[in-house]
């Protein structure tokens, strides 16, 4: 008894061993990297075998190590002599294996046509899949293609798929087309402008989303077709996908700039006797009335109004593209009331995208610099935080400068000296000096101030060159403006001038310059300091030395239009004169300077002074110099008549964005019709066959939000052809008495009818030709495939979707609950055979 | 129009490479056009490394990190990804008279794509490469014909048509490693733990990806969702994490007056700016299609115009606050909502934060103190709280300089000595310095390389109510009288249990959506996070 315990347990002992052993292997096979790494230890001849097997998890493991070597930099195999091994895998029943084929093609199939070829039929095949994503991916695939033999084959699957119930498919047509037209093949446009139309008046948000994305690469200037779209456009706006939305918008602004009456701004501080009235100007700064209303017309109404629901996404480009659009179709007053600029900041402040805030804040700083009132609220979100990047800080300090007023300048006036005095990065500390010369522009006050804070700041701490010349640029242009009252201040830098020998070359040589430039202005001061400047001569650098000269020329030259002037005197007087005799001494000094230059322009100038040729000196000695433009001296109340354009380029945005907030210019010359072009048309809606539990209760907890609810909305309805009338009537009745009711249906699409039954024909006639070599994989399959004849009722059934006319006298009780495949389909039709099947043959035979 | 896409960590190696055309360059010809024509593209400090030279120029220089023009119709984009430390690139042809945001958000939306995707906080480089057939997948999926695939860019689209590393090998994993843990119990165990086992299998089996039959995307309700999910575990997850910046000054005049104490009144120190920037991560396994109701207390917060998740009802007045969110969540995770609440709107300040201290952490300092000025300190007040315990990761960054005496602070005599000092030698060379700790409380001090930069780094959990006080110098070299005076002090820390704004989520329901909404059972989680961002007291 005991024995046969203990037997008992040394068995379970070592079963227990052995299952940990297993486990043990069968976890690390699992181990992603333990994958890899025999997956990398594939050798080519391997490959070709996995391939070729028969065995869908070896073509599998396979196809994962041409992918591998596809988006790696590994050249070990190449990959391209397997074509004919792997594309003959896109019959696959498995989808990771086809979409990896798919990826396949999508890269070589242009090097190798021929073979590429070998994948058309059966990618045709699928095309009638039950599965509106294996057919969505049958029409990518396909499309993806390029080889131009190809293009009318799928340009024929295009429209028979445009109508397919799944809108995933549909949404697959729009790229397709975008593929094709790329293309560039002329004879196709007509067909592909006619199935865009189709794609465009379809019900579905995915449908149009990728509609609007092929118009906007193909055809973005055809906005006469968006007449019939523009108020359902308007009502989906929201949910459609957030890039097609962005896309939209464009569209529309251009729309409504073409096809809109320009709005009417009226003066609101009068009485309504009085009224004045203008139209909305170009630029919103030029409105004159203080307070005003604006009269729109009721198709921008909607637009803007919906723009307004759009302000709770995260998408940045809708943002920008809604910002936009109130910059160019509304008001100041109206852009705040949408709260877009309130907008615009949370974006800035969440997103951590380098590249996108860039843009962002560009746009601000353009937006801000026409009128500055939109983010006067949120000043102080634009300063800087330690952790920007330098080329934010920089945007962020430009946009201050646009906003500084009587009441926030104390406020910026004291941050933007921290930043000029303790700034991490010299580009933030020149643009946060050039915004302080902003700030002085406001009152002489704050002039003097500044000034003042900027010697003593230059007094006091080292300075980098580039940091220095930028402040006596500053320095220069508040000095420029009003010499006079600065005269205390300059003094001071001569102080700087005189007692800071450790000062660079080069500033110092800045500082001469300047008392140069002054001379012109205030003269007094200077001979004093270039006589204190004359006995360092030789040992300023080289820069100082070349200005002191200068500045010794120019005083010469200054003082010989007194001596020239009213009391007409003798030059001789002038050559006695002091300033003469120190220009001598200087001249003397820099005729036996080690630098050549020098040299050269004093004998030069000696030899203009010489021959007392005054004019021609003070032609090149007083040439009088542009004040020096601070980045951010464009003003809104500029009215100079100086183009926008050029104020704009002062702030130097990117051209691409500058491109993007371009005016586009109001079309003047609308005539005023009775007929309402923007008339809503037929929409093409499929989701009304859909009907299950889930969808229904959702619909009825939330009405906004379903797309079929949408037209509900008054202005769709007025319209006489609505699609919820359609929608009951189509449920209700049967064929026949649809088919009278006619005028709701084009005589058009009825023929696209019969485009649906041959295409289940050829799918049908391909399948039987083909069906021994891979049907017998799965029972399901067969299943289907012998239920046949017209499988393309059966596909619609399996999604629950309703297609083809005929299957709309089935009430929904009578297929809803069953199962798919038993379904017994009366409406076949034995089709006869069409082109694409001839052509798609043609190729097959030419393939061998 | 994108042409291609490149995956490569901050060394530029490639990590993944997703070509569009046979005619797209692979990523190590891109690399050598890229080091021809815009270096800064590629070069890892662009900012420290770039000479005043070509400062100046003009704007263009700024995006010369992230964008560049290849040649006639080429760009090249970059993004980096800060959480997953890669890089992403793309190169595309000019698109027609567009901002040139959309290739940057793209790659930005790709990025966060693949999180979601993965399910991974973070990813790893090893991960991205053991999923190269994966990935080649997903941007097949997002981008058609150098476009991206608008309406198909919901993760679970992508999710169905790529199914995620079947589940089968993680059933087999689990049940593997509860064989393990089974087999090494003792052997009397093993039948019951055995049936556990096979238990746990079956239900992993339902809590699959849901229904992976061909109807799920007809019975889809919302797009963002797929139709009839069926899970036996329903969970939800609402993690709020909110990141403050504020940026404080401390007024000079007052400072030097006054005595070592005043200053905790915290009266001196103004705030600048500041922002508190929050995000609302939610995660569910919930069947069916629930729509859920989250109800905050906004305690007052002014959230302005909060960005939410496309499957959020947007309310119909638009200046109402937003405190109850209806949503039919997407699968899996996402984030529903993101604030920004302005702090330097007087409104905001006056409602919620009168007491004058955001975050539960106050710094307070003071300089020129001892007999040779030259000493400053460091004062830590962290508050306490019943829901939080301690504070995670506190670091303190000083940044002090030494100064000549300032005169108004000196004798007459030693003004008059100092200004005739300042014309032979207006600073004395203070390219080298060290900060000294004199006495500290928590933690250990470390000097940068930077003259005059540490940092006081203190332990991973720091309890709630101490108050750390650090004393330091800096060691005089120059023997000439110096006054040291802080210039900056930047704190980062992060907490749990807490928000810093006091928000709160009130309740999470599940309103509709799913059938025996009684008998659900359902686990409900809260997670708050507080995290300092840009953290500054100025000097």
């Amino acid at each position: 008894m005991v024995d046969s315990i203990s037997r008992i347990t040394s068995a379970l002992d070592s079963a227990r061993v052995l299952t940990l052993e297993a486990a043990a292997v069968v976890s690390s096979k699992l181990g992603e990297t333990s994958y890899t790494n025999y997956s990398q230890g594939i050798t080519p001849e391997q490959l070709r075998t996995l391939l070729n097997s028969r065995n869908s998890r070896e073509i599998k493991d396979g196809m994962r190590r041409i992918v591998d070597i596809m988006s790696s930099s590994d050249e070990v195999i190449d990959i391209e002599s397997y074509f004919a091994d792997v594309v003959k895998n896109i019959i696959s029943d498995d989808v990771k294996i086809k979409i990896l084929v798919c990826i396949y093609l999508l890269r070589f199939a242009e090097k190798h046509p021929n073979l590429a070829l070998l994948s058309i039929n059966s990618l045709q095949k699928t095309l009638s899949d039950g599965d509106p994503d294996v057919r969505a991916l049958s029409i990518k695939a396909l499309s993806d293609i390029r080889i131009p033999s190809l293009y009318p084959i799928v340009l024929h699957t295009l429209k028979k798929s445009v109508t397919d119930s799944s809108a995933i498919v549909r949404n697959e047509v729009s790229f397709a087309l975008l593929k094709l037209y790329v293309s560039k093949n002329e004879d196709m446009e007509d067909d592909i402008i006619q199935i865009l139309q189709e794609l465009l008046a379809d019900a579905d948000p995915m449908v149009i989303s990728s509609a609007i994305l092929v118009m906007k690469e193909c055809f973005p200037n055809r906005h006469d077709w968006l007449h019939g779209h523009y108020r359902y456009y308007c009502k989906m706006i929201t949910v459609l996908d957030p890039w097609a939305a962005s896309y939209l918008i464009d569209l529309l602004l251009v729309y409504c700039k073409t096809y809109l009456p320009r709005p009417i701004v009226v003066d609101a501080s009068e009485t309504s006797d009085t009224q004045k009235s203008m139209e909305l100007p170009e630029r919103c700064n030029e409105i004159q009335f203080p307070v005003y209303d604006v009269i729109n017309d009721v198709d921008l109404t909607l637009f803007l109004n919906s723009l307004e629901k759009l302000t709770s996404t995260s998408h940045p480009a809708i943002i920008l593209a809604a910002s936009n659009a109130f910059f160019q179709l509304a008001t100041p007053m109206q852009f705040k009331k949408s709260r877009f600029p309130e907008v615009l900041i949370r974006v800035c402040a969440l997103s951590s995208n380098v590249g996108v805030l860039n843009i962002l804040y560009q746009s601000i700083l353009l937006y801000s610099s026409v009128d500055s009132t939109l983010f006067l609220p949120y000043v102080k979100k634009f300063f800087i935080l330690p952790s920007n990047d330098v080329a934010i800080a920089c945007l962020k300090l430009k946009i201050i400068s646009t906003l500084v007023n009587e009441s926030n300048v104390r406020t910026i006036v004291e941050e933007l000296k921290y930043y000029v005095s303790s700034a991490p990065h010299p580009d933030i500390a020149i643009t946060a000096a050039n915004a302080l010369a902003t700030c002085a522009e406001l009152s002489s006050g704050w002039e003097s101030n500044i000034m003042k804070w900027f010697i003593f700041h230059m007094e006091n701490s080292k300075l980098s060159t580039t940091l220095l010349s930028s402040y006596i640029n500053v320095i220069r242009v508040l000095a420029q403006e009003n010499p006079k009252r600065h005269l205390a201040h300059i003094m001071k830098l001569s102080g700087i001038l005189e007692h800071r020998n450790t000062l660079a070359d080069s500033a110092r040589a800045a500082l001469v310059w300047l008392f140069g430039e002054l001379a012109s202005i205030e003269r007094r001061i200077c001979p004093d300091i270039l006589r204190k400047l004359i006995p360092t001569f030789a040992f300023e650098g080289p820069e100082t030395r070349s200005h002191i000269l200068l500045l010794a020329a120019k005083l010469v030259s200054y003082s010989a239009v007194d001596f020239d002037g009213p009391s007409s005197e003798s030059p001789s007087d002038l050559k006695n004169s002091r300033i003469y005799e120190m220009y001598k001494a200087v001249s003397y000094l820099a005729e036996f300077d080690e630098d050549f230059d020098i040299r050269d322009r004093a004998r030069s100038l000696s030899s203009l002074f010489d021959s007392d040729k005054f004019e021609i000196a003070a032609l090149l000695l007083q040439a009088p110099k542009p004040t020096p433009r601070m980045d951010t001296s464009y003003l809104p109340s500029d009215k100079n008549g100086i183009s926008y354009q050029t104020n704009i380029s002062s702030l130097e945005i990117d051209k691409a964005i500058q491109n993007y907030h371009r005016f586009i210019p109001w079309n003047n010359g609308i005539g005023s019709t009775d007929e309402d072009i923007r008339n809503p048309t037929t929409l093409k809606d499929y989701t009304r066959f859909k009907k299950s539990f889930s969808s229904e209760t959702y619909m009825k907890n939330d009405p906004s939000r379903s797309a079929s609810s949408i037209p509900d909305s008054p202005i769709v309805s007025q319209s006489s052809v609505t699609m919820p009338q359609q929608k009951k009537n189509y449920r209700l009745q049967s064929l026949d008495e649809f088919f009278m009711d006619v005028p709701s249906v084009t005589t058009r699409k009825s023929g696209r009818k019969i485009v649906i039954q041959e295409s289940s024909d050829e799918g049908d006639s391909e399948d039987d030709s083909d069906d021994s070599d891979y049907s017998g994989d799965s029972e399901d399959e067969e299943g289907s495939d012998d239920s046949d004849d017209s499988n393309d009722s059966n596909d619609s059934n399996d999604s629950n979707d309703g297609e083809s006319l005929e299957n709309s006298d089935m009430t929904k009780g009578s297929y809803k609950g069953k199962d798919n495949n038993d379904m017994n389909n009366s409406t076949g039709t034995s089709g006869t055979s069409d082109n694409t099947v001839e052509e798609t043959e043609n190729i097959h035979s030419s393939i061998g | 129009m994108f042409i291609s896409f490149y995956i490569a960590d901050t060394k530029n190696a490639l990590i993944f490479q997703y070509l569009l055309s046979s005619s797209s360059p692979l990523f190590s010809h891109l690399l050598t056009k890229i080091q021809n024509v815009c270096p800064e593209l590629i070069s890892e400090h662009h900012d420290e490394e770039r000479d005043e030279s070509i400062m100046g120029q003009d704007s263009l220089k700024y995006t010369s990190s992230i964008h560049s023009s290849l040649g006639k119709d080429l760009e090249v984009y970059k993004y980096h990804s800060v959480t997953n430390n890669i890089n992403y690139f793309c190169l595309t042809s000019l698109s027609k008279g567009q901002a040139s945001i959309e290739p940057l958000l793209f790659l930005e939306n790709m990025d966060r794509i693949l999180l979601e995707y993965f399910e991974k906080e973070r990813l790893t480089v090893s991960k991205l490469i053991n999923n190269h057939d994966r990935l080649s997948m997903i941007f097949y999926m997002c981008v058609d014909s150098g476009e991206p695939a608008v309406g198909r860019l919901h993760e679970n689209m992508i999710k169905r048509m790529v199914p995620m590393r079947s589940d089968l090998s993680k059933i087999i994993n689990s049940t593997a490693h509860s064989f393990q843990k089974a087999v090494r119990q003792p052997a009397l165990q093993n039948q019951r733990l055995f049936e556990h086992s096979a238990t746990k299998g079956s239900l992993l089996f339902e809590q699959g990806s849901g229904s992976s039959t061909n109807d799920a995307f007809e019975n889809e309700v919302v797009p963002w969702r797929t139709g009839n999910l069926k899970y036996k575990d329903n969970e939800i997850y609402v993690d709020v994490l909110e990141t403050m910046h504020l940026v404080y000054s401390q007024r000079q005049k007052k400072r030097r007056r006054s005595y070592r104490g005043k200053n905790e009144t915290g009266a001196e120190i103004k705030m600048v700016c500041g922002s508190i920037c929050g995000q609302i991560n939610f995660r569910s396994h919930i069947s069916e299609n629930p729509t859920i109701e989250l109800d905050l207390n906004l305690a007052g917060n002014y959230l302005g115009v909060p960005s939410l998740h496309e499957s959020v009802e947007t309310s119909s007045e638009p200046g109402k606050p937003v405190d109850k969110l209806r949503f039919i969540p997407p699968d899996g995770k996402f984030c529903l909502m993101e604030y920004n609440i302005d702090l330097d709107m007087l409104q905001a300040r006056n409602a919620v934060y009168k007491s004058g201290s955001i975050g539960m952490v106050s710094v307070d300092f003071q300089d020129g103190l001892g007999s040779k000025h030259d000493e400053f300190e460091i004062i830590i007040n962290i508050s306490n709280s019943t829901k939080v315990t301690d504070i995670k990761d506190l670091r303190i960054d000083v940044e002090v300089t030494p100064e000549v005496m300032p005169r108004n602070n000196t004798t007459d005599e030693r003004s008059n000595k100092n200004k005739n000092q300042e014309v032979d030698d207006p600073n004395p060379d203070f390219s080298e310095h060290k900060i000294k700790v004199l006495r500290n409380t928590h933690g250990r001090f470390e000097n940068d390389v930077v003259p005059g930069k540490g940092t006081w780094i203190f332990q991973k959990d720091t309890a709630v109510g101490a108050l750390p006080v650090l004393r330091g110098c800096v060691e005089n070299v120059w023997n000439s009288a110096i006054y040291v005076k802080v210039k900056r002090v930047s704190v980062s820390y992060n907490y749990a249990g807490e928000l810093a704004s006091g928000i709160q989520v009130n309740a999470i329901n599940i309103t509709s959506g799913v059938r025996n909404l009684k008998s659900l059972k359902l686990f409900k989680g809260v997670k708050y996070t507080t995290a300092s961002g840009d953290f500054v007291i100025r000097g």
